[in-house]
Formats: C-alpha cells, sequence, structure tokens
C-alpha cells in the first residue's frame, strides 16, 4: 500500500510516515500541496491522507488535483478543523468514516486505510 | 449617535470571539496531534527494542523528547495568547500599548492569514503608543483591518503594519502593501468600535495604504 500523507504541520506528517513505515505500510509526505501535486506526478499512490486547511489551497481543492492526475486515487481527510461547514464538505466527498478529527491514533488510521483500500472506501 | 460598549459587545463581540476560538483550537490540535504522534514513536522504539532484546536508542529518543518540548513550548505561547485575549474584555476601559495589541492580534489570526498565502511584517514604534479602550474592541478593529486587507491580496503578497505619528501628531497603524488593495468597499464594518476609539479608517489613493487613525 502507497500513502502520501499531506499536511503542513512537518512533525506531524514525518513522524506518522515513520510510523505507517514500521508497520509496513509506504508511506510518503508533502508540506504543501505544491509538493504533493509534484510528488503524485512523479509516482503513483493508492491512498492520500489530506489535511483540509492548509495554505496555497485546501484539502478540498487538492482533492480536485489530486484525482486530475490520478483518478483511481482514494481519499482520506484528517484535519484538527471541526467546523461544521468542513465537516459536511468533507463527509460528502469522502463519507464520515474517512473524515477523521486529529490526534487520531495509528491503530484507527491504519484500520481506515485498509477499509478505503479494500473495500472502495466503504466502511 | 453614540453606541454603548454593551451594544457593540453584542453586535460584534460573539462573532470576532468564535473566529479566533476556531483558529486557536485548530492551532493546539496540531500541537496534541504532533505530540501525540511522538509519544507514539517512542513507545513504537521501545516495544522495538524489547522484540529485539536492545537498548533503546538513547539518542533517538532525545530528539523525540526535543520535538515534544517543542510543542509544548508553541501550546504554552498559543494557550497565553488565548488567555490575554479572553480576559481583554474584563476591562471596559484601559491604556493599550497599540503594537503589543497588534503583536496579539496577528497570533491570535495566524493560520487564517497564513492560509490565505500572506506574509505579514509588523515593525514596531521605537517608542510606545498607547490607545485608550476596550483591549477586546482594538483587537476586533485591527483584524477587521487584516481579514479585509488580506481578503482582497493575491498569495504571496506581503503585508506591512507599522505604528507611527502622522502630520497631526495622530496616533496611526498602517497597512501597507505593495500590491493594491482590490476593493475599497468593507473598511468601515467595524464603525461602531471605531466610534468608540474616535478613530477612522483612511484609504490612500493608489489603494495601496490602509490607516487606522486615532483622535479624529
Amino acid at each position: 500500500m502507497q500513502i502520501l500523507l499531506v499536511d503542513d504541520e512537518k512533525e506531524l506528517v514525518s513522524t506518522l510516515a515513520e510510523r505507517l513505515g514500521y508497520r509496513g505500510i509506504d508511506a510518503h509526505w508533502a508540506v504543501t500541496p505544491n509538493d504533493a501535486v509534484a510528488m503524485l506526478s512523479e509516482q503513483s499512490y493508492d491512498i492520500a491522507v489530506l489535511d483540509v486547511q492548509m495554505p496555497e489551497m485546501n484539502g478540498f481543492e487538492l482533492k480536485e488535483r489530486m484525482e486530475a492526475i490520478s483518478p483511481e486515487l482514494k481519499f482520506i481527510f484528517m484535519t484538527g478543523h471541526g467546523s461544521e461547514e468542513c465537516y459536511h464538505e468533507g463527509c460528502s466527498q469522502t463519507g464520515e468514516a474517512f473524515y477523521l478529527v486529529k490526534p487520531v491514533e495509528i491503530d484507527s488510521l491504519i484500520e481506515k486505510l485498509n477499509q478505503v483500500m479494500h473495500n472502495g472506501g466503504k466502511p | 449617535m453614540k453606541h454603548t460598549v454593551q451594544e457593540i459587545t453584542d453586535q460584534y463581540g460573539p462573532a470576532y470571539f468564535g473566529r479566533m476560538g476556531a483558529t486557536i483550537s485548530h492551532d493546539i490540535k496540531n500541537c496534541l496531534a504532533i505530540m501525540n504522534e511522538n509519544t507514539g514513536l517512542m513507545s513504537d522504539h521501545l516495544m522495538m527494542a524489547q522484540k529485539n532484546g536492545v537498548p533503546p536508542d538513547i539518542e533517538r529518543f532525545s530528539g523525540i523528547v526535543q520535538r515534544i518540548e517543542k510543542q509544548i513550548g508553541r501550546a504554552d505561547g498559543i494557550v497565553k495568547s488565548l488567555s490575554t485575549f479572553s480576559h481583554s474584555m474584563d476591562k471596559p476601559e484601559q491604556q493599550i500599548d497599540l503594537d503589543e495589541a497588534v503583536t496579539l492580534a496577528l497570533a491570535l489570526g495566524a493560520r487564517i492569514i497564513a492560509n490565505k498565502g500572506i506574509k505579514v511584517n509588523h515593525t514596531g514604534a521605537a517608542g510606545k503608543f498607547y490607545v485608550n479602550g476596550s483591549l477586546f474592541f482594538l483587537l476586533s478593529l485591527i483584524w477587521s483591518i487584516l481579514e479585509n486587507a488580506t481578503e482582497t491580496l493575491a498569495s504571496g503578497a506581503v503585508l506591512n503594519i507599522s505604528s507611527m505619528k502622522d502630520e497631526k501628531s495622530r496616533i496611526c497603524l498602517s497597512f501597507q502593501c505593495e500590491q493594491p488593495f482590490v476593493s475599497d468597499s468593507g473598511w468601515q464594518t467595524s464603525g461602531l468600535a471605531l466610534d468608540l476609539f474616535q478613530a477612522e479608517i483612511v484609504l490612500d489613493d493608489q489603494h495601496t495604504r490602509v490607516d487606522l487613525v486615532f483622535g479624529k
């Protein structure tokens, strides 16, 4: 499973990627949406885990950009932002089960990754 | 017509407080998430060391501890700003250091501004400039100008803020950008708060500078 983690908090994504690596998941990371788009142009990924609130563009806009490059890519949102508007937007795009609020336990994230990977995004 | 502090509080207070509360809680969540991942990473290393029958890598642990300490310091700074903000309504009138108020307003809304891709430089005056009034409404007023300015600027723009005295020796907080602010509408949205400080907002002809002038 190839994962791309995108969040403007570098210490969060780099640590999370390392921990996923210890569990046999090949996770790469980017701290800007533009870096993420560039990485996706170079290599294919199975799932992108996106922060919602980021400089340059938000996670929903980034999802659209990434889908244009890689239509098969699946998504999970992981956010510290709890607004109703974001929640409904995120849930409408990925389903409620895949709109995660930080901090996220790694076992819970892996369970979601497996669900997305094997059940086509259905919880 | 002169408005009371209570009338202005009722009209603007909850919206500003809510907006800042939302962005601060987001920042704190990020600190917690990073600490959560780093404590998890320590746990992972302990389990691996135990499994392999080797002592944990002390140097690695030390690096992780430093990262956690950094986030504790960051969260402490955020909570201090939140605390000052929460007490900003305690006194309806006080003497306020203008540059300290700008620093606090920027700290509170840092994420919102960063998400718009705007860089803000704040240059404090050599001496101190004080204005009298409610800290909460001064913060709200500064924020309304900041938000209005950043809304109209393109990502990558640099907004310079500085305090000074104008040619009439009035205290003035200046917001300047090389790009013009797109629109001149919306600058008077906090008109009631302007009344409280007997202040006015002045937009220059090129639309590259907005001044908040006290003592109109």
